[in-house]
Order: C-alpha cells, then structure tokens, then sequence
C-alpha cells in the first residue's frame, strides 16, 4: 500500500498515474479546503483528513506494517519534514519520498529520514538539459520506464534459492542466452552504491543483492523462471 | 559633360573594381566584426603612439632622417585613411544615378548642379562630424607652416580612443548629461569670477605684490577652486581671506556635484555597457542556446549546461534577478524575450541551435513561442508548461516539446517507487556524473564501418554495455540489443551505449579512427 500526504499539484498528477497503474493507495490531507479537490478528482476512496501530529493516527492507517511507501507531498515543507520525521520513526524501512523546493530542504528532509527526495524544479532542468545533451538516450529510456514497451528495465532481487546465488558475473551466460543486459548490481558485500556492470569487474552474486537487467518483459520472465526466483 | 558624368557614374555602378574595393574599405574601417578591421585599427593605434613618441624625442634631440620619413609615412597613412572614409561615408555615384533617373521617370530635365550640391552637403556633413575633426587635426600641423598648430598632434591620441568603443560610452554620459554639467559649469564659472573679482577688488590695489592684473585674480580663484592650491598667490588682506573661506567651500560642493553626476551617469551606463558586451560576445559564438526566463528550474538547467560547456544567453526580464547573479561565465540579457524586435537583434536565426523557454507563466510562454516563431519557424523550441490545460496551446504555437513541472516530477516519483535502485542509476547515467554514462555514437559519413554488419565493430575489446542501435531513417525505433550479424550499418545512425567516461571515449576514437583515408 501506498501513501500520499498532502495534496499538491504534483500528488494529484501522482496520484493520476498511480490509478492508471491500478495501485492502491491512501490520501491524507490536513487542510479543509484542499479536501474539495481530492473529493473532486476522486483517485481513491481511502481518504483521510489527518494532521498527522499525533502518531496514532499514522499507526491506524497501518504506517508499521501496510505502508510500503511513503510520499509527503505537502505544500508546506515543515509538514513533510514533520511526517518525514514521525514515520521514520515508526518505521525504519519505509520507502520515503518527499517533496521539496530546493536544496537546503532536501537535506534536511534526508536527514529527517527520506530515502530520495524530489525537487521539481530540477527534475524540470534535469529533463531539459538531458534533452538537450542527449536526446535520444533519454528518449529511449524514458519510453522504457514510463511508456508501456515490450521493453523493460528491472530490478531482480537474489534470493537464497536462485540458481545464481554464490555464482560469479563471468561464469554467467544466462544474460546472454535470454537476451538481456545486465546493467549493473547493487552488491551488498561491497557497498550499497549502484555498480555499472561496464566497469568490467567479475562480481561474486550473494543472496540480497540486487542486480538489474534490461530487455524484453517476457524475456525477463523467461530469465526468472530460469534461474529459480 | 552632363551626360560624361552620368555615364561615369553608371560605369563606376557597374564595376566590380569598384564593388571590391567599397567592401575592402567597408571591412577595414567601419565592419566591427570583420578581422581586417582589428589587424587595421591596432597599426593605427601603433602608428599614432609612435608619432607621438616622437614628438616627445624631438624636444630634446634632432630627428635622424628616417624617423622623418617614418612621420611622412605615418601622416600618409593618417590622409588615406580621412580620404577612405570620406569616401566610404557616401556614395556620391549613387546620387547621381538616382536623380538622374528620377528626372527620367518625372520626364524633366536632369541639372547636375543638384545632385552636386547634395554630394557637396553630405560630404561636408562628415567633414565637420567629430570623428573627422580629430583626423584632421591630427594631420593639419605636420603641414611645415602650421609646426605652430604642434600641439594638435597631440590630437593623435584621440584617435586611439576612437578605435575603442570607450570613447563612445563617455561621449555619451556627456551629452545625456549636457543640461546638467552646463548648470555646473556655469556655477562654476561664476564661483571662480566672482571670487577673482573680490581678491581683485581688495587686494589688485598694490596691497598684494602677487595680484598684478585681473588675469591674475583668475589664476588664482581657479587654482584655489580647484583645490590644487600652489600656493604662489596668496591673500593677504581680512577680506581676501574671507573671499578665500567662501570661495573653498563652495569649490567643494561643485566638485562634490561634479563627481556625483559623472559617476552615476556611468553607473547607469554600466547596464547597457554590460549588455551590449555580452551581445558582442554571443554573436562570436557558432552556436549556443537561448534559455528565456531564469528560475530555479533554468538555474538547474543552466549550471549542468555550464559544466558541460555549452554556450548559452540568457534573457530575463526581472533586472532584480539579472542583479543578483555574480557569475560572469553565465551570459544574461535584461529584455523582453516576447519582444520580436530584442529576438531579431539577439539574431535567432543563425547561431541559435536550441531555445528554452521557462518563465512560470504560461500565456508568457505562448507569447515568447509565438515571437520566436515569427522569426524563425525551424528552430526546436522546449518550453515549460505550467498547467496541464494549456498544453495543446503551447504547441499549436509552435513549442517542439514540453515539459510540466509537476508531470515529469511526478514521473520521477513513479520511478523510484517502482525501481528505486535501478531508477537512481539511470538517474545519475544521464547527467555525465563521475560515474557511468549512457552515450550516443555516432557513425560518420566517413567511416569504415558503413555498408558493414554490426559485428564488425569489436565491441567485446571494451568494457561496455552495447544497448542497441537507432537508425538514421527511423528515428523513433529503438532496435534492441540486435543479433549483430543481420544489422548493417549505414551513415549517422547511432549506437547507444553504457560504460564509463573513459571507455566510452575509447570506444568513440576506435569508431572514429576506422575511416576511409581519401
């Protein structure tokens, strides 16, 4: 389950997309008149009209064990930053992702306890100057991610019973024989930071790492139920 | 001889010769951008120090004769100069032709002396105009009976100041100024006149040994006014002193009111002093992207252009914001980005590769598309919307592509709920982060690889991902990681990979270096 706090201009074209993605999710809006606009546009019927000063009311919404993902999307920046705070608090693996509108606040709210925080502006700048600086990468992934292509990019989780489990990179040619790219891993034995498979580093796969691959969806079924996950 | 002159003046029309030569003369003296002008406008400024130098020489010493022939070279040089711009200056030929004809068409007799007088005025007109007084004077006293006018050569420095644009900025503080400094002026005038007359009156009796005539007096209230104060001339008597006190107060307030005036006319200046720079520098630029509106989010936008040295002109209406960027680096314009006559004098359509438009309000936006539209119809547009209603407006107007704040923000979100470590990656792969990079090669006309398969390129040699390939006459299908063998690769289609900066470029200089020697 998914859950919005406030509702801005950016929740309410979040919360679009996530319906067209049929997810399911909670919208929790303090302020009465902002209340009509989530009436109005109707993505969920799990609405709740919380301030979210009192823990309790997080803690009934389900924010210990339900909630997977936590987006604060307020307006005001000391609400997220307060609802940062609180659920972190109660949960410590919570996805968080906050809104913000510069860089001061996106430290603070990362120190707060959010995972990755979004600031819209730069996203807006980002998109532009990769546009500019490179147009048809961006193209390509863009499509890839967001527009509903045979292809995709996804993150495969190494669970203790796949058969890649133990193996190294270069002794592995399932990538191949399905078509796919590896792109990267991220190896827990090492470090939590993204390492791209073109460093051309022969990895040993463990259990909890994460590798992630790009190619047909159905070819990356195919891989799945290869290799046992 | 009517009919000699008007044939002469269709002749001279009619050459090539002379066609040449007016845009010789074009380029070297008055073309700005021309590179003749410069190599031109600094041996001019070499020649005119030099004849001033040594002028300085001859006070003391006698002249060797080459430095004299040198004089006469240079003075040579200075009268060509006068001459090619008295000719450049009006097309006296063209006159001619035009009241000819038009006495033609109107079917009534042509008089020469018309066009005469007309050529006469005009050329007269530039012969009285500052610049060419200061080459005149700067020629006139070489002429051996007016060595009197010697001075005037130095009149040759004036003309280093004309071959640099300072000279117009001050000139120009001085005429906004004109009814300003003439009060001052004449304050002035009358604190010193009437002071000399005081001193004058009490003390040009005899009293004081000093003051023998008016004229005297005079040096004096100026030289005290000023506040050099030599000290040659002194009061003697009570009422001198007191004229003194009063005289040096007053001196005070007039240069104080001298100094303001000046200096915020040049401050004012500065603005447009600043803008007219940066013009001049973006117009040198062979391309570069105008970005109109600077926020926060052309401020993301333009510190990454900046660390991946595009070149870049802003334009921003708010002189507030202009004011608060101290990065000299970043070329920014106060003006209306809707105005069509600011877009026509940036120039949008030679250098302009890309432009971006990015103010937060949105019928702004429309209307800036719109002028750029009007200027040039080509020229890729990425403009922000800001509502999601207005979208279709935007680019019936003209924008090629959009970008809504809240849209892509949202997208963003999507991505990192759905893969949040595979979406950080690609997040940092497109912006040339430290680490690795997605990239587009391109294959050159030239190459060795065109009309070959895919697996001739040795892409097993580096350490990079190989994701697929566009090709260049279907732009929007990515073909995937294709069987290597069945793909042929044709002129500017392009490889899309990920790797490292460092294997990426080598992966490029092996492309690159595979290319058929002619």
């Amino acid at each position: 389950m998914i859950l919005i706090f406030g509702y801005s201009k950016l929740a309410a074209q979040l919360a679009y997309r996530l319906k067209k993605d049929k997810k399911e999710f909670i919208i929790i809006e303090p302020d009465k008149s902002c209340m009509e606009f989530v009436k109005k546009d109707m993505y969920t019927s799990n609405i709740y009209d919380y301030e979210c000063y009192d823990d309790m009311e997080l803690i009934s919404i389900g924010i210990q064990n339900n909630i997977k993902t936590l987006f604060c999307m307020h307006n005001n920046f000391n609400q997220n930053l307060f609802v940062t705070l609180s659920a972190r608090n109660l949960n410590k693996n919570l996805q968080i992702i906050s809104y913000c509108n510069n860089n001061n606040e996106s430290k603070k709210l990362k120190l707060a306890g959010a995972n990755t925080t979004i600031n819209p502006y730069e996203t807006a700048g980002l998109k532009i100057f990769r546009q500019i600086h490179k147009p048809m990468a961006v193209k390509i992934l863009d499509d890839i991610l967001f527009k509903n292509t045979p292809l995709d990019i996804q993150e495969i989780l190494i669970s203790e019973t796949c058969n890649l489990n133990g193996k190294t990179l270069d002794n592995i040619d399932v990538f191949e024989n399905n078509n796919l790219i590896l792109l990267g891993i991220q190896d827990k034995e090492i470090s939590n930071k993204f390492i791209f498979s073109s460093r051309g580093i022969n990895h040993k796969i463990d259990e909890d790492d994460i590798i992630v691959v790009l190619g047909y969806k159905e070819d990356i079924s195919k891989f799945k139920k290869e290799v046992n996950l | 001889m009517k009919n000699i002159v008007v044939n002469f003046a269709y002749k001279i029309e009619g050459s090539k010769l002379h066609t040449n030569f007016r845009i010789f003369l074009y380029n070297i003296l008055i073309n700005n951008s021309s590179k003749h002008k410069k190599i031109f406008d600094l041996s001019m400024i070499f020649l005119v120090i030099s004849t001033v130098g040594i002028l300085i020489y001859e006070v003391k010493h006698t002249l060797p004769d080459y430095i004299n022939y040198f004089e006469y070279f240079a003075v040579g040089i200075f009268i060509l100069e006068w001459i090619g711009r008295l000719t450049v200056s009006f097309e006296s030929h063209k006159q001619i032709i035009e009241d000819y004809e038009e006495s033609q068409f109107l079917n009534i007799k042509y008089r020469l002396f018309d066009s005469v007088r007309i050529i006469t005025k005009k050329k007269f007109d530039y012969i009285f105009s500052l610049n060419s007084i200061i080459d005149l004077l700067a020629i006139l006293p070489s002429y051996r009976p007016l060595r009197i006018l010697r001075i005037f050569l130095l009149f040759r420095l004036f003309k280093v100041l004309k071959y640099s644009s300072s000279l117009n900025i001050f000139t120009r503080v001085f005429i906004e100024k004109k009814l300003e400094l003439t009060l001052l002026l004449l304050l002035y005038l009358l604190v010193i006149f009437f002071s000399a007359t005081i001193i004058y009156i009490y003390e040009g009796n005899g009293l004081n040994d000093k003051i023998n005539s008016f004229v005297d007096a005079i040096y004096w209230s100026f030289i005290t006014v000023s506040t050099i104060g030599y000290g040659d001339i002194t009061p003697v008597s009570d009422a001198g002193r007191a004229a003194t006190i009063i005289l040096i107060l007053a001196s005070y307030t007039v240069i104080a009111f001298f100094t303001s005036i000046v200096t915020s006319s040049i401050g004012e200046k500065l603005d447009s002093i600043k803008q007219s720079n940066t013009l001049a520098t973006i117009k040198k630029l062979k391309k570069y992207i105008l970005v109109c509106g600077y926020g926060k989010t052309a401020q993301v936008l333009i510190d990454n252009l900046k660390d991946n040295n595009y070149n870049f002109l802003i334009l921003e209406n708010n002189l507030e914001v202009i004011k608060s960027n101290k990065d000299a680096k970043i070329n920014i314009i106060h003006g209306d980005a809707t105005s069509i006559s600011l877009l026509k004098k940036i120039g949008i359509n030679k250098n302009i590769s890309k432009v971006v438009v990015l103010t937060s309000d949105d019928t702004v936006n429309l209307s800036i598309i719109l002028s750029i539209r009007s200027v040039n119809s080509n020229i890729p547009i990425i403009s922000r919307s800001n509502r999601v209603k207005v979208k279709k407006k935007l680019l019936i107007a003209g924008a090629t592509s959009l970008i809504e704040l809240n849209e892509t923000a949202s997208y963003v979100a999507l991505g990192y709920l759905n893969a949040p470590v595979a979406y950080e990656a690609i997040d940092d792969i497109l912006v040339d982060y430290k680490g690795a990079i997605m990239s587009e090669v391109e294959i050159f006309g030239n190459s060795d690889f065109i009309n070959k398969t895919l697996d001739s390129i040795e892409f097993s040699n580096f350490n990079i991902n190989f994701l697929g390939i566009i090709h260049d006459n279907d732009k929007n299908n990515f073909v995937f990681n294709p069987d290597k063998s069945k793909i042929i690769l044709k002129e500017k289609d392009n490889l899309i990979l990920i790797g490292y900066e460092k294997t990426i470029k080598e992966f490029k200089t092996y492309i690159q270096s595979h290319r058929i020697i002619v």
